[in-house]
């Protein structure tokens, strides 16, 4: 008699047929798909599978320079290659479709030794003898809340800013939660025809503390028995334009105002559907929905709050059909939860939601692989987005299909762990400007990437002349991602905030997806190449200067080699007109100091202290930049005693130097220059990957290798390089140690933003509160 | 918007005129009657008063046996005295009749020095200005919650069997319980119209600390709006006759059974209303009603549970229109109790819980007169 939950929905209302869903875009990747896995819920059905995608990569590999050294040649050259890449495919649709996505399933399935397909879900029995059928695969059962679980747990993990809070009169509905080091332990109310409540521990340990029978089933059920109205998303439209005071008793209906002994305002809901016990009268289906809805929202508030607070956890998520991206019932449970925890807990969301049974599924079946050992990334190429089927918010993709969602992960080659220097790992936020919640900044960068388009795609062709269809490529690219900057002004919050690196991100992912892995590669070579032969000269005239001159030079130049940007629009323009723009020109366009942001002082002063004993250094691009900027600053921290540790990007955004480029130029340095070959051999200049392939740097997110790195040298300062590492991201990151962030503003709205104009200066100089005082100390004593 | 629980029921539907209450039989004493109080729910008034009874009391007396003692004489005689003794009286009629009962109170009302009635309940308002015209006594509105713990606390301590245990098929369907000494803590929850949650620790220590607006009025709300059926008693009434499991979706009709790995039995509810989503047919009216009644009643149990553990609370009583003594909202309410809290906690239910407002009320107004 008593309560349960499942969270299995189930309708039978017949779909629009006309619509029809495009499944050669939705199921990708199928000829080599292994390990299938299905949740098939009373309406959606969401299928996994797990396949390899080859990918061209721009591979580069030095040439032999010790046989003999041509002026002309170039450091090294640079081939596409094919890799194969590990991706997760997830896939949604109404059930009404599952027929022909079977269909087509089957048709495509060739290279699979798959016998079994995992199944989970209240539908998954219902369609068994189908799926065998017609995929000749073994439907194996699994458990639907160990499912649950599991996919809950992978999300969170893998997925940075899957969670997010919901507040409806905000500039931005949606606030996304930073992914927390430790996910445990917390509460998963699945509201499905029922409510679950399960408590997770662990990655193995949950239980089922509690449920309810007043869930979405009766929401559903009593409101079509009430209004006669027999879909879903119909009863919540229902519900959003009703009145609820009409029908429900309020306080002030009993007391004439509030009960103000026990605290109980006069618009509190004394009794839900009281009115309609005795007043003769017609009641709205708006209004009786809307009572529906606020009084099983409330019921599960409460009932979550009481558990959250007899298990004493705070972190509380929401799941199951009733919430799915519905904003008024993500609204009113987290008023509910707002009201009845007076604040200290607060209701999270999943952006993934509908995706968990069939992601535990699929883990199920795959624990050989041990995808856990893995970090995964969201392909924003591939994946559709929050939202993508709320027919309020996108009409767009409404019209275009019916509604179907995906979404794509990419196996990362590197585990990804945080910086171990960040002062508080679970406050950290990336990213500088939330674009959600700053309509400005979001018209003008919407507005920016749109316009670098066209530039892009050239940039694309240029790259891959040998390859007659690279222009088609190039068009569906940008197709593809001017398709994507059109969701994100309908739908900021599409892949969590909205960020310049977001919006990097995605261009980076739509350009892998059309292969062009490396636009920026002959480009990137022929700088190289040039920057390299002024390396000597460089580093002698530096060392004409004396300490204090040579130490300002230093910054100067690495400050200047950072103009050389082609990712960044102004300098691009520049570059493209007059190649001649040279090293000396961009020293000349620099802000004068005092900089915009200006530390240097301070880092002066600190630099007449003893050496650092480690520095970890996050490069940005190649040729000018790394060779005559970095490389002589390196060189000058190597030679005060400071170990050094290169982070460069694992693979190819915009013209970054990439971890492989980065080792050949330092070879070629090394050669060059006795300090920097002495420490390479003795081990003191170290590369690492830093495990990203982003214009902009997560600290969240980094190889595991450089965190073993950092942490076994005793790193001592963070150096943070470049406008998308160290002002769209990690401007305000707080650091264990001390941290230099450097950069050249390249934008003029950006500059405008900060209050400075193009090619000002940040030269931030952090030195953390409780380092403060052993610093001082070595800073010489002069006599007023 | 979110919920509250208000202790008020209240209703206009019309009595049956017919029947006429016998005011000489109900207002006993009333000649020496002082300090009432009135408690006006929606649909019941109860009024309580105190008076003084003359009584006649048999009197014994001994003799003086040391002067003389003869064989014949008795011991000690008897004779009959008058003496008098003060009662505590409490009637609870139904709304309909507070006009003639008012105007038979003032008739009989003779010997009192009465200035002031003591008024509880949502109806005090409402009913305010009749009673003053009525019995030119000045209406003295108590605050409802106090004097409902106030009345509770006076039952629990003085009469014995005041609470019970409600086993629907044990031979015996109430259990009394033997009155404790110490009667704190409790909690107290109270299902009118909406629920309200008392954590009482003493006389005078209360806290609402919390409620649901998922009551008695929900189910006469939805009740009535489901099955055209506008009386609470009638409701109830289909409900006993009805099958929840035509309406509500079990553990079984989603996976064919129990869900074992979960400790769910194919029977339990998963979902309430679950199965009237989406077939084209019709349900009965009473098997609606008999859903409705389960799906309120778990949920006031499981809350119930809820708030016991969180202030590690054993006894729960049971209180409110919702409960006054229906077997079948009692049934499941102890059955929901006991599902949830795994027998540890038992639903408490009392005999004279109708009267705890006006209780309290009286005793507000005594330890007012009882001030120096």
């Amino acid at each position: 008699m008593a309560a349960e939950s499942e969270r299995v929905d189930r309708s039978s209302h017949s779909m629009d047929k006309s619509i029809t869903l495009p499944p050669n875009e939705i199921f990708r990747n199928l000829e080599n798909a292994k390990r299938f896995a299905i949740d098939i819920g009373g309406s959606l059905t969401k299928l996994a599978y797990y396949s390899t995608v080859q990918h061209k990569v721009a591979k580069v590999r030095s040439f032999d320079h010790t046989a003999k050294d041509t002026e002309d040649d170039p450091l090294y050259e640079i081939s596409m290659q094919e890799e194969i890449l590990a991706r997760l495919h997830f896939i949604k649709f109404e059930n009404a479709y599952i027929e022909t996505c079977l269909d087509f399933i089957k048709d495509h399935l060739v290279n699979t030794d798959t016998k079994v397909i995992k199944a989970t879900g209240g539908g998954a029995h219902k369609f068994k003898d189908l799926i065998e059928k017609k995929l000749k695969l073994r439907v194996d059962k699994e458990d639907e809340m160990t499912c649950l679980i599991k996919g809950c747990n992978f999300v969170l993990r893998n997925i940075p800013h899957e969670a997010f809070v919901y507040v409806k009169h905000a500039d931005s509905e949606f606030r996304f939660q930073n992914t927390h080091p430790d996910i445990f332990p917390y509460l998963l109310i699945n509201i499905g025809s029922g409510v679950s409540i399960i408590k997770v521990e662990s990655e193995d340990t949950f239980e089922r503390v509690g449920g309810s029978s007043i869930g979405g089933g009766t929401f559903w059920g009593l409101g079509a028995l009430l209004t006669k109205t027999k879909r879903f998303d119909e009863l919540l439209q229902l519900a959003s334009k009703g009145q609820h005071t009409s029908v429900d008793m309020l306080v002030k209906d009993i007391y004439g105002g509030s009960y103000g002994s026990l605290g109980l305002t006069g618009d509190l809901i004394a009794s839900s559907f009281g009115k309609s016990a005795t007043a003769d009268k017609e009641f709205s289906k708006e209004d009786m929905a809307k009572s529906l809805l606020h009084m099983i929202s409330n019921d599960i508030g409460q009932l979550a709050c009481l558990y959250a607070r007899l298990h004493n956890l705070t972190r509380v998520y929401f799941g199951g059909f009733f919430i799915r991206g519905h904003p008024v019932t993500m609204h009113t449970i987290t008023y509910s939860i707002n009201f009845f925890t007076k604040g200290e807990v607060q209701a999270l969301f999943l952006r993934h939601e509908g995706y968990l049974g069939t992601i535990g599924a699929f883990l199920k079946g795959a624990e050989e692989d041990n995808p856990n050992q893995y970090s995964w990334g969201e392909n924003y190429a591939g994946s559709s987005g929050l939202m993508s089927t709320s027919p309020d918010l996108n009409p767009m993709q409404r019209a275009r299909s019916g509604t179907f969602d995906m979404l794509e992960m990419d196996r990362l080659e590197r585990q990804l762990v945080n910086l171990p220097l960040l002062q508080d790992p679970s406050s950290y936020v990336p990213d500088t400007v939330d674009l959600s919640e700053d309509a400005l900044a979001r018209e003008y960068w919407l507005y920016c990437f749109e316009e670098a388009l066209d530039g892009v795609v050239k940039r694309a062709v240029a790259s891959q002349p040998d390859l007659p269809e690279a222009a088609e490529r190039a068009e569906k690219f940008r197709h593809k991602y001017l398709h994507k900057l059109q969701t994100l002004r309908h739908q900021p919050f599409a892949y969590g905030s909205l960020t310049v690196r977001s919006l990097l991100d995605t261009r980076e992912h739509c350009l892998n997806e059309f292969n062009f892995p490396d636009p920026y590669s002959k480009i990137k070579q022929r700088e190289n190449d040039m920057a390299l032969k002024y390396f000597q000269k460089a580093v002698k005239s530096l060392e004409e200067l004396s300490w204090e001159q040579r130490q300002f030079a230093l910054v100067r130049g690495l400050l200047a080699g950072n103009v050389f940007d082609w990712g960044a629009k102004a300098v691009s323009d520049v570059l493209e007109s007059d190649p001649e723009f040279g090293f000396e020109q961009a020293k000349r366009q620099l802000e004068e100091r005092p900089w915009l942001v200006d530390a240097y002082d301070q880092w002066l002063e600190r630099l007449k202290g003893p050496p650092h004993k480690c520095a970890l250094f996050f490069v940005d691009n190649s040729g000018i930049d790394i060779i005559l900027g970095v490389f002589p600053f390196v060189r000058e921290l190597l030679c005060r005693g400071t170990e050094v540790v290169l982070a460069s990007n694992s693979s190819p955004a915009l013209n970054d130097v990439t971890n492989n480029e980065l080792q050949i130029l330092t070879e070629r340095i090394a050669a060059m220059d006795s300090v920097i070959r002495s420490a390479v051999k003795e081990d003191r200049l170290t590369l690492v990957q830093s495990g990203s392939s982003s214009p902009c740097l997560d600290l969240s997110r980094l190889d595991k290798v450089l965190a073993g790195v950092v942490r076994e040298r005793h790193t001592d300062l963070v150096i943070i390089e470049g406008m998308g590492r160290a002002i769209h991201t990690n401007y305000y990151a707080m650091l264990s140690c001390e941290s230099l962030k450097m950069a050249v503003i390249k934008n003029s709205w950006l500059a405008d933003r900060l209050g400075g104009k193009l090619f000002s200066v940040v030269f931030k100089y952090e030195v953390p509160p409780d380092k403060k005082h052993t610093t001082l100390d070595h800073v010489p004593v002069t006599p007023s | 918007m979110p919920p509250c629980g208000a202790g008020v029921d209240r209703s206009s539907h019309s009595m049956d005129k017919s029947i006429t209450l016998p005011p000489d039989e109900i207002f006993r004493n009333l000649e020496n009657a002082k300090r009432f109080a009135i408690d006006i729910g929606g649909s019941l008034t109860k009024l309580a008063y105190y008076s003084t009874v003359q009584h006649k009391v048999a009197k014994v007396r001994s003799f003086d046996h040391t002067a003389k003692e003869t064989e014949g004489d008795p011991l000690y005689e008897i004779s009959m005295q008058e003496e008098v003794s003060a009662r505590l009286h409490f009637i609870k009629f139904e709304n309909a009749y507070i006009e003639t009962c008012l105007d038979f109170i003032k008739d009989h009302l003779v010997n009192t020095d009465t200035k002031v009635i003591k008024a509880t309940g949502g109806g005090a308002h409402k009913f305010k200005d009749l009673i003053e015209k009525k019995l030119k006594l000045r209406v003295d509105k108590e605050d409802e919650m106090t004097c409902l713990i106030k009345g509770c606390n006076f039952v629990l301590r003085n009469i014995t069997h005041e609470a019970f245990v409600y086993a629907k098929h044990a031979d015996s369907e109430f259990r009394f319980q033997n009155t404790h000494p110490d009667i704190f803590p409790y909690l107290l929850i109270n299902i009118g119209s909406g629920v309200s949650i008392f954590k009482v620790e003493s006389e005078d220590t209360f806290e609402r600390v919390g409620g649901s607006s998922i009551g008695g009025g929900t189910f006469w709300g939805l009740g009535a709006l489901l099955t055209k059926t506008k009386r609470f008693d009638e409701l109830l009434q289909l409900a006993s006759k009805g099958q929840h499991t035509n309406v509500d979706m079990l553990v079984k009709d989603i996976y064919g059974g129990s869900y074992g790995s979960l400790g769910l039995t194919g029977d339990l509810i998963a979902s309430s209303f679950g199965k009237s989503a989406t077939p084209d047919k019709e349900f009965s009216k009473e098997d609606m009603a008999k859903s409705l009644l389960h799906m309120i009643s778990n949920d006031i149990g499981q809350l119930a549970c809820l708030y016991a553990r969180l202030h590690n609370l054993t006894r729960v009583y049971f209180g409110g229109f919702f409960i006054r003594g229906h077997p079948v909202t009692m049934h499941t309410i102890t059955y929901s109790i006991n599902f949830f809290t795994k027998g540890e906690v038992q639903a408490l239910f009392l005999r004279h819980e109708g009267y705890l407002g006006t209780i309290g009320a009286f005793l507000k107004g005594a330890e007012e007169d009882s001030r120096p």
